[in-house]
């Protein structure tokens, strides 16, 4: 018998559970039915909604038993329960009967309709006839901003939102209100939800009081779209996320559970900046420069024909892109050759960059998954606010800080599923959460120390902190060493400067021959950076540099605006000297306007890529949207390009695995991609179906256009099949994460492990990591240095597209500490105008206390500003007090 | 030559009246299949449906001739050939009326008529072989194994009659009949040799080698257009053969009194064709191990005892 | 005795010839159709002359041969289809979409007669589907049932609904 498994008997049949786990995580586990409501894996049990009831024997010889709840009884050895029980199906149905009491007669007018736990639920224990005959309570709704619909009435008091947005996501402006039945769920007053996780409810809530807002404008029921693996591409961290598709058309985005990453949760702008695909900034139609002028349309065959005739002189420079998939950037440097192929990021990413992938590849430092935060000891922040670079990482930061460590919990004797428990005894002994930062942060709530420290006396911090540790003295002012070698697996999270992310792997490894299981974690700016850096290309002044000083050359710029990487200066007074600029591009930038050629590609969801986090993790997505008239992927277009060019063979990268193995032979740091994926069936029945297996309207949907049907979509690149036949995968690479009677999200809590984890390009290994030099600290530089803040909405190119995140963002701000402030005169809401560089930009002025003296705030990424050269020294060149804020 | 003129004359006549009655056979099938259902029937094209039968013939003959690309193209032609041409020959030694008929006073006749309907079976057959399909093929070897096991008694019925006449000349046989009919003495032969004729033309309920519920349309699964239109016309003019040669033999051919002798055997034909298609209305297949138990196990000792009593009674001088 | 059986169900069927025909001389002579005869399908319209159809999409799930399609319309809170096409060349007259739907909107009706000489003539869309009255079920309007507020209705005044409850309210 297997020692490390729990053998349990449900109704007579045997099934295992890991030991720490609740009798109902083990019950769904073995794919048993058991309704609940309250319980979620990641919030944990409060026992609160009194529906997963069993009955519990008590050994062998009892027959009556006794009615527990679930989810509050840990599964312990030979226990014996029931759970088709008589006296607890009833009581069961009789906790659905009083639960729909007041539920509305919603269903066909309701969005979650279809994919309800509730009825799901309702379903599973049989309920089916109505018996109260008294008035139904109602509620007023209230507007929760452009992500949410509320509408209470359909509430059961089941309290998973408001435990997972106080709780959980550490939310402070939605509660519970009233008691019993008056009790009402929503914020204060009406307004905006302003936590970045708050999608996640529409998740969390078993039924529809809270609606994907932007999904109801087409909406379609989950049974009716097109699922399909993929990865967000709005940050560094890679949540998996699945793309839900119908007629060609973008709907939603839902959680995809992955638990070294996102587990259950996604932040908003993942969840609704992907979005873009339908906005109308969208380049649909690629543009030509001839003699009519620019942008005169032309088709994909003549713009790739356009391509192939700059491909054909020997003058070319590609500038590939941090958000494009690693198979558009090394399409393009197969097709320009490595000595012409250019990152296109700024001088300060490329150094980030860089630094990254010597920790990992070369220092071998080991790094931190979402997961390892989540469940770490101890924790420190240097340098950058993860939650707005990382915004899944802050939130798994959180849940280290909230919680006690599992020390702390086996000493009180309280298991970590215990939610309520656990979080109260938190309150004593809080986990370690140290942030050192020039700014606050909004971990700063949940922190047990802030340090606002300017990024020069980081440095030097981040140096104390290894010296320290390395020899011990009382003279600790911060007592950050102290903590972390109290700790057994800390997570050291760095990001913003390069010297400091060297430092703060220098403190992992000290931790790590001290024999404390420390991790690191870097912060790096978008979806593909550590991808883009392994091809080991100079960046984009380079590239400007190259151009000025040889002969005019043809620039090809892949999915990249390289006016938000570059100053205007710089970058038109070299691009004069351009014979063309082409550029493939999914949506409208200033790049493309001034392109004499820009095509018109694929989004991340209109082709397979892979991307490689920050942490290393190389990952897949694929095809999402099928239409007719698809804009093709990028290397699609450069692989016909360069074949009619004569640069490449007529048969080269064919299918998508032979550019992935094109791309692995050229860079040995990306052979592991291989590993993604490597078979695609050609038979369509052994492909996971990405149409779930109640599509419908098939023989009617086109039938406006022409009543006879077109013959169904393939995809010869990716291992799933794009249509409804094929296989339904209970592990791996599952489109639809479903299961008999569990039509809700809800189906994937039945399928914990199955995810599909991606390949570490570096895996972790047991030596010590390298000691890395530090570089020598610039010399300061004058006026006032200034740091970029990005923030989930707002800094990133591609969801500030989507209409509903365009319009959470705010106004840009210039973040000042109130010294500094007053001694240049400015108020908080002032506007000034401030350079940066050759640049100048206006920003309101937000006050931060807390801030480092000498130090200011900026936030970058808004729309239609050209890149700045942060951090770099700013003066503010006027100021206009009149405006209005 | 006159001679050689008339016979061509009358074997052209016989054999366009045989494919006209036929054709007109399909319609009135449906008909009476119609009135024996509580329906009417195809009663639009024409008065009461009476041009039913040429709009048939348009749409068979503008069907599309698909030969399937998988079948052997030479038999797959020939078959259905095959089966017309040897039916219609049969006709050939049908006494038709006193002196009337192509070749009546054959003096082979009645072995001429077996060894054309043992023919036929050679052409379903090789519908069902060349078709090079599941179906088509087993309908083929149902169709083999029906006939021959049906012929067997075939040939012994009327053997019963070939001893009380001491002749296979039709026109003698039906000149023997002038007193007394043969369905009379000869009833057990009679009976036999009736299924075994319905057998042979494939018909209700005996049409297994066809079985649709089963084999989709057996032999002629894969037949269109014309060729399928052959074997259609072959089959309803089978039934017109075995209803002649059953009169032929049992029930005095041409004779009767008052009318006239070729509407004696038109009527006596009609009776029986009618009867063929109260068959179909009334009776369902049966299954194909009880055709063949049928067959061997009650028809064939029935028929030998028949032949046994025949024989006995015409030792003992009794005729 | 199979004999016996045979000669009697040929003798009875004999018999036939001479009892009345069942066919029906259509289409000179109109067959009577029931209320429930599942025919051609329409949208019909609530009491007050308003769309039934919620586009809850059930009608499109449950029906077999995939023949129905629409799509929810973009204006919030508004239910309506922007579109609702039912292919009829694939339509197999089955009656699930009427009775999955939940509004009673969609209805069957006693009209077969819908022929077309092109496939295309056959599809149809909300226009042509819908309808200027309530169908078979006269008196049902599903927005005074469900808990959605509307146009006409706000929360709590739906039949068997309490009015709004105050969640600042200290009573039990």
């Amino acid at each position: 018998m297997d020692l490390n498994h729990l053998h349990l008997d449900v109704d007579r049949t045997i099934i295992t559970a890991q030991p720490g786990q609740t009798v109902l995580e083990a019950c769904l586990s073995a794919q048993l039915d058991l309704p609940y409501f309250c319980w979620h894996p990641a919030l944990g049990a409060v026992g609160a909604c009194r529906q997963c009831a069993v009955k519990l024997f008590n050994g062998p010889e009892d027959h009556t038993g006794q009615i527990v709840m679930a989810c509050m009884t840990p599964a312990t050895s030979g226990m014996r329960l029931s759970i088709t029980d008589p006296a607890t199906a009833q009581f069961r149905d009789r906790v659905i009967e009083f639960v729909l009491t007041n539920h509305p007669h919603d269903c066909p007018v309701c969005d979650v309709g279809g994919e309800c736990h509730l009825q799901d639920m309702t379903a599973l224990v049989k309920h089916t006839q109505r018996r109260y005959r008294f008035t139904k309570r109602t509620h007023l709704n209230q507007d929760l901003g452009p992500f949410i619909r509320h509408e209470m009435n359909r509430c059961i008091g089941c309290y998973r939102c408001v435990r997972f947005y106080r709780d959980y996501a550490g939310g402070d402006d939605f509660g519970v209100f009233g008691a019993n039945r008056n009790i009402y769920f929503g914020r204060a007053t009406p307004g905006t939800l302003e936590s970045e996780f708050a999608g996640n409810l529409v998740e969390v809530c078993p039924t529809g009081v809270f609606v994907d807002k932007p999904f109801a404008t087409r909406f379609r029921r989950k049974w009716d779209m097109r699922a399909t693996p993929s990865i967000c591409p709005h940050c560094a961290v890679g949540c998996n996320i699945t793309v839900q598709e119908r007629e060609g058309e973008f709907r939603r985005v839902v959680n995809r559970h992955n638990a070294a990453l996102n587990g259950y949760f996604l932040c908003d702008r993942g969840r609704f900046g992907i979005d873009f695909i339908r906005s109308p900034a969208r380049l649909r139609r690629s543009t030509q420069r001839d003699a009519q002028g620019p942008g005169t349309p032309v088709a994909i065959p003549a713009a790739t024909a356009a391509l192939a005739e700059l491909l054909r002189t020997n003058n070319v420079i590609g500038i590939g892109s941090p958000r494009a998939s690693l198979e558009a950037n090394a399409a393009l440097r197969l097709l320009v050759g490595p000595a012409h192929f250019y990152a296109g990021v700024s001088d300060h990413d490329a150094d980030i960059i860089a630094t990254a992938i010597t920790i990992l590849r070369d220092a071998a430092v080991p790094i931190a998954t979402p997961a390892d935060a989540a469940q770490s000891d101890a924790v420190l922040i240097l340098g950058e606010d993860p939650s707005d670079i990382a915004p899944i990482l802050a939130l798994s930061l959180r849940q280290s800080a909230q919680r006690p460590t599992s020390e702390a919990l086996a000493i009180r004797q309280i298991p970590a599923w215990n939610d309520s428990a656990a979080r109260r005894s938190a309150f004593g002994s809080p986990t370690p959460l140290i942030i050192a930062t020039p700014m606050s942060t909004r971990l700063d709530d949940c922190a047990t120390t802030c340090h606002r420290i300017a990024p020069a006396a980081l440095l030097t911090l981040a140096a104390a902190i290894k010296t320290q540790l390395e020899h011990p003295s009382p003279a600790d002012p911060t007592a950050i060493a102290a903590t972390l070698r109290r700790a057994s697996a800390p997570v050291i999270v760095v990001g913003g400067d390069s010297a400091l992310m060297r430092a703060a792997a220098n403190i992992v490894t000290t931790l790590r021959r001290k024999g404390i299981a420390a991790r690191l974690s870097i912060l790096l700016p978008e979806a593909n950076s550590l991808g883009l850096g392994l091809f080991g290309a100079p960046p984009l002044s380079a590239a400007l540099a190259a151009i000025q000083t040889g002969t005019a050359p043809h620039v090809i710029v892949l999915e990249n605006d390289l006016h938000r990487r570059c100053e205007t200066g710089p970058l038109e007074g070299t691009f004069h000297r351009i014979a063309s600029l082409s550029v493939l591009d999914c949506i409208e930038t200033p790049t493309t306007a001034t392109a004499d050629l820009a095509i018109a590609v694929g989004s991340f969801a209109d082709a397979d890529g892979t991307t490689v986090n920050q942490e290393g993790r190389a990952q897949r997505s694929f095809k999402a949207i099928f239409s007719t008239d698809d804009a093709p992927p990028s290397w699609h277009v450069l692989r016909n390009a360069g074949i009619a060019a004569g640069r490449l063979d007529a048969t080269a990268w064919a299918t998508h695995r032979e550019l992935i193995d094109a791309m692995a032979a050229n860079i040995p740091d990306l052979a592991a991609c291989r590993a993604l994926w490597p078979h695609t069936h050609d038979n369509i029945m052994q492909r996971p179906a990405t149409l779930p297996h109640r599509y419908s309207s098939r023989t009617a949907v086109n039938a406006a256009a022409n009543v006879r049907e077109p013959p169904p979509f393939t995809n010869p690149d990716s291992p799933l099949g794009p249509t409804m036949e094929g296989l339904m995968p209970r592990s791996g690479l599952m489109p639809h994460v479903w299961s008999p009677g569990w039509n809700s999200v809800q189906a994937n809590l039945k399928f914990p492990s199955a995810a599909e984890p991606g390949v570490m390009l570096f895996p972790t290994s047991a030596c010590i990591p390298t000691e890395l030099p530090l570089p020598h600290p610039p010399p300061p530089a004058p006026g006032i240095l200034a740091l970029p803040i990005r923030r989930v909405f707002g800094s990133d190119e591609l969801s500030n597209l989507a209409q509903a995140v365009a319009s959470r963002v705010g106004g840009p701000i210039l973040r000042v500490n109130p010294a500094d402030a007053a001694t240049h005169g400015l108020s908080a809401g002032t506007r000034v105008d401030c350079t940066i560089g050759t640049t100048t930009v206006r920003r309101a002025i937000a006050l931060d206390p807390a801030m480092a003296a000498g130090v200011a705030g900026l936030t970058i990424g808004v729309q239609g500003e050209p890149g700045l050269p942060l951090p770099g020294s700013l003066t503010i060149t006027a100021i206009h007090p009149g405006e209005p804020s | 030559m006159n001679a050689i003129l008339l016979s061509l004359i009358q074997a052209v006549a016989v054999l366009l009246g045989i494919t006209l009655l036929a054709a007109g056979l399909t319609f009135a099938e449906r008909r009476l299949l119609g009135f024996w259902q509580d329906r009417l029937g195809p009663n639009r094209v024409g008065w009461q449906g009476t041009l039913q039968i040429v709009a048939d013939m348009i749409k068979i003959f503008f069907k599309q001739d698909w030969t399937p690309p998988f079948a052997d193209k030479i038999i797959f032609t020939a078959a259905p050939i095959i089966v017309l041409t040897t039916v219609v020959l049969a006709f050939a030694v049908i006494p038709l009326g006193p002196l009337a008929g192509i070749m009546p006073n054959l003096n082979i006749g009645l072995l001429f008529f077996l060894g054309m309907t043992s023919l036929s079976v050679y052409g379903v057959i090789l519908a069902g072989w060349s078709s090079n399909s599941k179906f088509a093929l087993l309908g083929g070897m149902r169709a083999a194994a029906q006939t021959i096991s049906y012929e067997v008694f075939m040939g012994l019925a009327v053997v019963g009659v070939v001893m009380l006449t001491g002749s296979f000349n039709l026109e003698t046989i039906v000149a023997a009949q002038t007193r007394v009919w043969f369905v009379i003495p000869q009833f057990f032969g009679f009976l036999p040799f009736l299924i075994a004729g319905i057998a042979e033309a494939h018909r209700l309920p005996f049409d297994l080698p066809e079985g649709e519920n089963e084999l989709g349309a057996g032999f002629h699964t894969e037949y269109s257009s014309m060729k399928f239109g052959m074997f259609f016309i072959a089959e309803y003019a089978s039934i017109v053969l075995i209803s002649s040669i059953t009169v032929v033999l049992y029930f005095g051919g041409w004779h009767g009194p008052w009318l006239p002798p070729a509407v004696w055997f038109a009527l006596k034909i009609g009776a029986f064709i009618a009867f063929f298609i109260l068959l179909r209305a009334a009776l369902p297949r049966p299954r194909y191990d009880q055709l063949m138990s049928y067959g061997w196990k009650l028809m064939l000792p029935l028929t030998i005892a028949n032949l046994a009593i025949t024989g006995a009674l015409m030792l003992g001088g009794i005729e | 005795m199979f004999i016996t059986s045979a000669i009697r169900t040929m003798w009875l069927t004999f018999l036939h010839l001479f009892h009345k025909t069942e066919t029906v001389q259509y289409p000179e002579q109109k067959p009577y159709l029931a209320p429930r005869y599942r025919g051609r399908i329409v949208l019909t319209r609530d009491p007050d002359g308003e769309e039934r159809c919620v586009s809850c999409y059930l009608c499109a799930a449950v029906c077999p041969c995939d023949c129905i399609s629409l799509q929810r319309t973009a204006a919030p809170g508004q239910w309506t289809p922007e579109h609702f096409r039912i292919n009829f060349s694939r339509c197999i007259f089955c009656g699930f979409c009427e009775e999955a739907c939940p509004t009673s909107a969609i209805q069957l009706i006693p009209d077969f007669e819908m022929s077309e000489i092109s496939r295309q003539s056959l599809v149809y869309e909300k226009e042509h589907l819908l309808i200027a009255g309530t169908g078979k079920v006269p008196d049902y309007n599903f927005y005074r049932i469900a808990g959605v507020a509307t146009a006409g209705k706000p929360k709590g005044a739906g039949l068997n609904e309490s009015p709004p409850v105050d969640p600042r309210g200290l009573l039990p």
